[in-house]
């Protein structure tokens, strides 16, 4: 199953939920970014089409230019049927608007809470 | 939109602006280190004042490394243990660091007034100049090469000198990046190596004996030395060849190779083409310590076995010659107080080689106590003479026979003309003494006989007197006479008495 962690980033694949997951706090430095893509890259392959749960409740500084367009090149190129997001900021918001836009990802929402979000994420599953 | 909507909007907008403005004006001015808010409440703003502060965020970042970059450089250039120069496509130096400054005596105000031809030694700045020009042009990328500088105190120095050109987008030359690397030790190291390999090659290639260098599966690598001839080889004739195949025939030799191969070093004698060879073997390791081969050095020793051989006979011949004429010789060392006896002179005096020392002092112990003294003044005299002399003294052997003995000897004498060392004969005269003594006695008995024999020959002369004498009847008498004294040696010692008598 693939996922992996640091000490303040983390990405795996909730086999109850059947969505991929990850979770972040601090600063997302290109390092980070990379390693998203790859676990992005494992998931998908792993599972086909897939859908992702963004925690970004935490504190989180904007990710640098590079990393941003790696991760939007990481979701352009894999297949990403809906991505949620939890509990950012105004600006965390803008910036995750920014680059899904950016990779054409047109199924992506901003929720308050999780059980929100994975609701919407489930239900084309019912 | 109806005008009180438009001043709405528009005073919303400047609303805006304004928490804007005096960042802005920061920014603008090169600051960025103080952050704008931007509003928790979502509006038409917040896309463009978070992009905004992304815009400001990715040039805080490009600052901070551009920052460290410039650090990195700086560290690299100043700290390189190379001279560095930047260089204008005019070869005006533009930028140095502290070691170009260094090595070539100039501070580095006064190196930003130079070109490098200013510090290019004559004999290489044709070339050099060449080559920089070509890099200007765009027809070459880099060059290398090792010149000669001129220091600011007129020293002379040798560098390695790489330089290769940064040019603008367009392709035109922006600046020289050279690197020079001092290296006149290594060029004084590299022609001592250089005239150290020359008189190794001489040394090898003229010495007499055969240097050969064979790598571990056998090939030769080198074969030199004139010892090479005795073979019918020429140096480096089997260099390529296999030593298991051309040696084939001598599987000794080949068995102390390959215990040379595993690690041995060996010294061995061997016998090749009736040549003798004295071969030294020794394994040639890597600098991991692994047998990669081995050394060898053969002396031919052909000419010294044989003269061996030679002395061996003569050795043999003159141990039966003294054994023959019961005769022997001594060698005294003054030097170092020792005295060597031969076989045959220990055996004349009745001892084995285990019974004798060799110390000077001891061989009087052989001699006769009542020769001792007269001995040891002979020895004195001949030194301080300097003159050799021959002596007779007697010995007594351990069973107790007592031999006579003849000496003479031989002096040897150093520059200062000191006696350095005596050779000496020794002759055992014991059965000549006595065949002497016996011949003497005989000689005393026929002289008697003869004064016997006289008297009666007087006697019957006497007698005869006055009768008639044959002649032929004395002869008979004297005839008589001569032969027994002829056979005991003494014919002249009796004629004249007879002569007188007739």
């Amino acid at each position: 199953m693939p996922e992996g962690q640091g000490d303040n980033y983390r990405m795996w694949w909730d086999e109850s939920k059947q969505v991929g997951r990850n979770w972040v706090s601090g600063h997302i430095n290109v390092e980070i970014a990379e390693f998203f893509a790859k676990q992005i890259k494992e998931i998908c392959l792993a599972h086909g089409t897939v859908n992702f749960l963004c925690d970004l409740s935490e504190e989180i500084r904007p990710p640098s230019a590079q990393a941003r367009k790696i991760i939007a090149n990481a979701i352009r190129e894999n297949n990403i049927n809906k991505m949620a997001f939890v509990g950012a900021s105004v600006i965390v918001r803008t910036v995750a608007n920014f680059i899904t836009r950016a990779a054409d990802q047109k199924n992506a929402r901003h929720f308050a809470k999780e059980t929100e979000a994975m609701q919407w994420l489930q239900e084309d599953n019912k | 939109m109806t005008s009180d909507k438009v001043d709405e909007y528009k005073g919303f907008v400047a609303e805006q602006l304004a928490e804007l403005t005096p960042f802005l004006q920061e920014y603008a001015l090169g600051d960025f280190s103080r952050d704008f808010e931007i509003p928790e409440e979502e509006n038409e703003f917040t896309e463009l004042f978070v992009a905004l502060k992304l815009f400001i965020d990715d040039i805080r970042e490009l600052i901070r490394n551009l920052e460290e970059s410039e650090e990195r450089f700086r560290g690299t250039f100043e700290q390189a243990a190379v001279g560095v120069a930047h260089v204008s496509p005019e070869g005006r130096l533009l930028l140095v660091n502290s070691r170009l400054s260094e090595i070539l005596g100039f501070s580095e105000k006064e190196l930003l007034d130079l070109s490098f031809m200013d510090f290019t030694h004559p004999d290489d700045l044709d070339a050099d100049v060449t080559l920089f020009n070509e890099l200007a042009a765009g027809t070459r990328k880099s060059y290398s090469m090792e010149k000669r500088y001129i220091r600011k105190d007129g020293q002379v120095f040798w560098g390695a000198l790489t330089v290769s050109m940064i040019q603008h987008p367009d392709g035109s030359p922006k600046y020289a990046i050279g690197v020079v690397e001092d290296i006149t030790d290594r060029k004084a190291i590299s022609k001592a190596l250089g005239e150290s390999e020359e008189k190794f090659r001489t040394l090898v290639t003229n010495n007499e004996e055969i240097i050969y260098l064979i790598a571990r599966d056998g090939t030769f690598l080198l074969s030199e030395g004139k010892g090479l001839a005795k073979l019918g080889l020429e140096p480096g004739q089997v260099v390529g060849q296999s030593v298991f195949d051309l040696y084939k025939d001598y599987p000794e030799m080949l068995d102390h190779m390959r215990r040379t191969f595993e690690g041995e070093s060996l010294t061995v004698d061997v016998n090749v083409a009736d040549n003798h060879f004295r071969s030294w073997y020794t394994p040639h390791l890597n600098q991991e310590g692994e047998v990669i081969g081995l050394l060898g050095l053969a002396v031919n020793i052909t000419e010294q076995k044989k003269a061996e051989e030679s002395l061996q006979n003569s050795l043999r011949v003159l141990a039966t010659a003294e054994k023959v004429a019961a005769m022997g010789s001594w060698e005294w060392d003054l030097v170092s107080n020792q005295v060597t006896y031969s076989d045959n002179a220990l055996r004349l005096y009745g001892l084995s080689a285990e019974e004798y020392d060799g110390d000077f002092d001891s061989v009087f112990r052989f001699f006769h106590p009542d020769d001792v003294e007269d001995v040891k003044r002979n020895i004195v005299e001949m030194l301080a003479e300097k003159k050799p002399r021959e002596f007779k003294y007697r010995i007594i052997r351990p069973d107790g026979s007592v031999r006579s003995m003849e000496g003479s000897n031989e002096m040897t004498m150093n520059d200062a003309e000191e006696v350095v060392r005596l050779v000496g004969h020794i002759h055992d005269i014991t059965e000549q003494e006595q065949t002497e003594s016996e011949l003497k006695n005989y000689r005393e008995h026929l002289e008697d006989l003869v004064e016997e024999r006289t008297s009666e020959l007087r006697q019957t002369i006497n007698l005869m007197a006055g009768r008639e004498v044959r002649m032929s009847d004395l002869k008979r008498v004297i005839q008589d006479l001569r032969m027994q004294l002829e056979e005991a040696g003494l014919s002249p010692k009796v004629d004249d008495p007879l002569k007188a008598e007739l």
